[in-house]
């Protein structure tokens, strides 16, 4: 048994996506795809800072799947494609039950942590990239991130973790006491996404 | 099968493996004092990856200078994963990468690839883009002839090897613009014209070159109490020096950017000055002013680690021993000529015996002062430049840099008083014709305050020093002229080089993309048409590409099997061929062997790529320390031997007086034609920019500072059409303040023209709050079909330094207006 999180140093992270192409790489995802982005808290642009210059402002925010303690998909799903591991506390998609009907996607206040396949996932080139183990892509399904899962089976770290160059991001088991995460949420300051919404989401944001 | 099996809980290996880094970094910044290796710490070739898969060891070759080592997995024959290498020992928290490093699976499947040798379609334009496939043997004839042809008629120099930063291989690459065997032999053995890069030679030929300034290691930024991101943004353009930066911070350190562009690393910092571009020179020059005035300057660093005190003539030369009648004596053979280098020992004055004496001997010497020596007048180099610089006070350069002046202030007071100061520098400050100036006057500062030579203080972060190789391998003669290709138009039009006669009929493009990397695109366009005959040899069809008659296709890095001895981290690169070249590409040193072979020289070529990796590496000092060519074998990531503790700190062992240089006695320009150099060469200087300076009356026009960055999804022009990094950042767009574009009707995502009387591009805008108003940052790295019209160099002009030759990338003018139906 285990409760997966991360923490995300927002002081150290530089928006640089090395995350989301790891994670793109990774999980061989379709063209147009991402599973974790960078979202800039600024101006109404990526890369652009709120204020007028120089008096300006600006901080990165990469939003993947929350993972949430009490997530919103998975109470709507109606087919029990989204539900949530016991074992590790990973949301999970099952993209063979999954029938595409988006209610999960309507549910989620993350909005773009999902996306769904209208057609028939496209790549630019001919091989599938990534981890041989990885579920394929289907048309008509709705996929997010995965923690990894395939990674976390094989005792490592999901691929947004391989190389973080700012070396922002942490992970671990939230339910060890001694963890890197559970630490770095004790001792530091976090703020956590649209706290609101009462989903009790796993990625903390250490400000 | 949709889903994986379920994970056991996280591992205890797993877990340490994501906390290592972190606890490494602590050990590194601790272990000071450790011998230096006498054997290489080896990686071992672990190949512990999923059934059927297994992993190659080699580096990206993206010309950022990062050369990440990086784990290649090969699944069926093909590239499938990458991910930065594991480094061992002290060397873990080194490990790097960055999100273009991620794409390169994708880079090496690019469809952009270019898979046969192309040729000009008979008839067409040069630059119309129509081409048709040949075979080899068509395009190696063609070539062979017209090369036969040129020396025949016009001998080697007539043949020109035009190159950039695109590889540093010691097999295909171009380091030094022919430093290979391919390319060395085939140059050596022609007389052939050496046509080098002038991107970044401000701060290579005055700061490396002339200063002998090297930088301390990224690993010692930790040691900072200041770091100021001073012409370098390490947050996006040098992102493995950021991890550091962080490391300090949190240790307390300050964080400072001085930089018109308001970055990731602005984003982060203490202070943020956002200076006018190309004034940077004003700035130093004023808070040495600053400095000295307020009597914050660290004597005894001037006194005993610089040049301070050393004794000048009225005509700009040193007083030596030699004034004193005693003989020179013969020093340490220079790696540079390979001849004995002359001692001659400095003089200064010695306050207590006040007589001139040599300077090793004298303890405590005048630091300012007029004296006379031999019947001559004399000065120290410290009262030489004091009295050169006083013009530049904190008014001055509050005025000329567009900063307050109790901001200089400020800045001048935290230097000297907060050190240890990193300064993390790069081409922020070298792209101007005034930028040389800037590595004088910074080294003038830190000289005042001592702010280099030891832990946490550096004028710019260093490499992990150089593998020693064997470069006698690449010579079988002489190159002919060796010069920077920005004067390809000058060359073109004169038949000149200084008083020589070159006539340039056949340009070998090699090793970059200098139509789309070097500045004044379309003044080298023009002279490139005057070429008889253009080929070009790359992975894809670049900006140059498009410009040559014939284009042969080379293989990605992963493909190659090469070395490149330049150890960006402590391992240099074995390029390793984890899958086979693609398509029907074949490797410079291959296409090199194919053309001598036709020309009857075949014979410059009597070895395997295996056996001059050997003759290049098995030196007898890197067989002596258990390097050289085995270290690398058996898929190994071998250590610089020679790079240790010791290296990490720069104590000015690279120049002559073993101390900090900011004077340069005998200035000698970089490309010699003859021209005149001026006598502020040898001192600390500010000078207007060329084009780009703000009482320029050429502004009533073009009112717009330019200026580009090196952007974090662009390494230069490679990963141009990579399409995950373009679907992170799709277009070009002109970043431009808000109050600008206000005043000039443009929204957000206009289409804009941006246009001087260099040229002019057409794209879309990007109105930020993130850039000063007066400036705008237009992209580099996207190609000419990227842009709806024109380029971004087409704004840029080849006038350069002729001191240092360098690419005056941000040194222009420009205005920016909305295309009609702009909204598009």
């Amino acid at each position: 048994m285990a409760r997966y999180a991360m923490a995300i140093d927002t002081k150290r992270c530089v928006g640089c996506n090395a995350c989301s192409m790891a994670c793109k790489m990774t999980n061989n995802l379709p063209d147009g795809t991402w599973w974790t982005r960078v979202l800039t808290e600024g101006g109404d642009e990526v890369d652009t800072p709120a204020g007028i210059f120089p008096e300006v402002s600006m901080r990165y925010v990469t939003v993947s799947c929350q993972h949430c303690d009490n997530p919103a998909c998975v109470k709507v799903c109606p087919v029990g494609a989204t539900y949530k591991d016991p074992e590790t506390g990973v949301v999970r998609q099952d993209y063979d039950k999954c029938i595409g009907c988006r209610m999960c996607m309507a549910a989620c206040p993350y909005t773009g942590v999902r996306s769904f396949n209208w057609e028939e996932p496209g790549y630019s080139i001919d091989h599938a990239v990534g981890d041989a183990d990885i579920a394929a892509h289907q048309k008509h399904v709705v996929e997010k991130c995965t923690f990894c899962y395939q990674r976390l089976a094989r005792g490592e770290t999901p691929a947004c973790m391989d190389l973080c160059p700012a070396r922002a991001r942490h992970f671990g088991d939230l339910d060890d006491p001694d963890s890197e995460v559970s630490q770095l949420v004790g001792e530091r300051s976090y703020e956590q996404l649209l706290t609101s919404e009462g989903t009790k989401p796993s990625v903390y944001y250490l400000v | 099968m949709s889903e994986t099996k379920r994970p056991p809980a996280l591992t205890r290996r797993g877990f340490l493996k994501t906390t290592g880094a972190a606890a490494g970094v602590a050990a590194a910044a601790g272990a000071g004092g450790a011998l230096p290796q006498l054997a290489p710490a080896q990686a071992s070739a672990s190949t512990v990856t999923a059934e059927g898969e297994h992993t190659v060891y080699t580096s990206c070759r993206g010309n950022c200078g990062s050369k990440c080592p990086t784990q290649v997995v090969v699944r069926e024959g093909k590239v499938v994963r990458v991910s930065a290498a594991e480094l061992p020992g002290d060397d873990a928290p080194r490990r790097r990468f960055c999100v273009k490093g991620y794409t390169q699976p994708q880079r090496i499947y690019d469809p952009d690839r270019l898979k046969y040798p192309l040729r000009r379609v008979e008839g067409s334009e040069r630059g119309a883009g129509e081409w048709e496939r040949v075979s080899w043997d068509d395009a190696i004839d063609e070539i062979a002839t017209k090369i036969g042809a040129a020396v025949q008629e016009y001998g080697g120099t007539s043949v020109a090897v035009w190159s950039s930063y695109g590889s540093y291989g010691v097999l295909n690459g171009c380091m030094a613009g022919y430093m290979s065997v391919g390319y060395g032999r085939f140059i050596t053995a022609l007389g052939a014209t050496v046509l080098g890069a002038g991107a970044d030679y401000a701060q290579i030929y005055e700061q490396s070159t002339l200063l002998g300034i090297s930088g301390n290691d990224q690993t010692d930024i930790v040691n900072a109490k200041t770091i100021m991101c001073w012409g370098g943004n390490p947050a996006e353009a040098y992102i493995h020096d950021w991890q550091f930066v962080c490391e300090a911070r949190e240790a307390g350190a300050k964080l400072i950017t001085i930089d018109p562009q308001y970055t990731a690393s602005a984003m982060h910092s203490d202070i943020y000055v956002p200076i006018r571009p190309g004034t940077d020179g004003a700035l130093m020059l004023a808070m040495a002013n600053y400095i000295i005035e307020n009597g914050l300057t660290d004597e005894d660093f001037m006194k005993s680690r610089t040049i301070s005190p050393f004794l000048v003539k009225e005509d700009g030369t040193y007083v030596r021993m030699s004034d004193f009648g005693v003989e020179p004596t013969q020093g340490p053979i220079s790696s540079t000529t390979g001849k004995p280098t002359t001692i001659d020992p400095n003089v200064v004055w010695d306050a207590q015996a006040g007589e001139a004496r040599q300077a090793s001997e004298v303890e405590n010497p005048e630091l300012l002062g007029f004296f006379e020596v031999n019947g001559q007048q004399v000065q120290t180099v410290y009262q030489k430049v004091k009295d050169l610089i006083t013009e530049y006070t904190v008014d001055k350069a509050s005025e000329i840099c567009d900063i307050p002046a109790e901001q200089i202030e400020e800045l001048a007071r935290i230097y000297a008083t907060e050190g240890p100061v990193a300064v993390l520098t790069f081409q922020g400050l070298g792209h101007h014709v005034n930028s040389h100036h800037n590595f004088k006057n910074l080294a003038f500062i830190a000289a005042l305050t001592g702010n280099a030579g030891k832990p946490g203080a550096m004028m710019t972060r260093g490499t992990c020093g150089m593998y020693p190789y064997n470069s006698k391998a690449y010579f079988m003669g002489t190159p002919g002229a060796s010069l920077t290709g920005m004067y390809l138009p000058q060359i073109m039009e004169t038949g000149k080089w200084g008083a020589q006669d070159l006539n340039i009929r056949v340009l070998w493009c090699c090793n970059g993309n200098v139509l789309s990397c070097e500045s004044g695109r379309a003044e080298l366009i023009e002279a490139v048409k005057k070429v008889d005959f253009v080929m070009c040899v790359d992975v894809n069809m670049t900006d140059t590409a498009q410009w040559a008659d014939i284009v042969l296709p080379i293989p990605h890095a992963y493909e190659t099997q090469d070395f490149d001895p330049v150890c960006a981290t402590p391992y240099p690169t074995f390029y390793r061929k984890a899958v086979d070249p693609l398509y029907e590409s074949k490797t410079d040193i291959d296409i090199l062997r194919l053309i001598a072979d036709k020309l009857g020289m075949g014979q410059i070529y009597d070895k395997t790529d295996d056996e001059f990796l050997h003759l290049v590496l098995d030196t007898e000092t890197n067989l002596a320390y258990g390097g050289g060519y085995q270290a690398f074998e058996n898929n190994t990531l071998g250590r610089n031997w020679s790079f240790s503790d010791a290296s990490k700190i720069d104590t000015f062992k690279s120049t002559a007086s073993g101390r900090l240089e900011y004077y340069i006695e005998k200035p000698a320009p970089r490309n010699n034609f003859g021209q005149e150099v001026a006598d502020y060469e040898r001192y600390p200087y500010y000078e207007n920019a060329h084009e780009a300076y703000w009482d320029n009356p050429l502004r009533e026009k073009y009112p717009l500072m330019g200026c580009s960055q090196h952007h974090k999804y662009h390494v230069h022009s490679q990963c141009a059409y990579t399409p995950w990094l373009r679907e992170l950042e799709p277009e070009p767009r002109i970043k431009i303040n808000a109050a600008d574009a206000r005043e000039r009707g443009i929204s957000q995502g206009d289409v804009v023209r941006v246009y001087n009387d260099h040229g002019y591009a057409v794209l879309k805008a990007l109105v930020t709050e993130g850039i000063k108003p007066g400036v705008v940052s237009i992209p580099h790295g996207f190609q000419a079909d990227q842009f709806i019209e024109g380029h971004t160099q087409d704004l840029t002009s080849v006038v350069m330094n002729d001191f240092c030759s360098n690419s005056a990338f941000y040194d222009f003018l420009c205005e920016v207006e909305r295309c009609e139906g702009g909204d598009r």
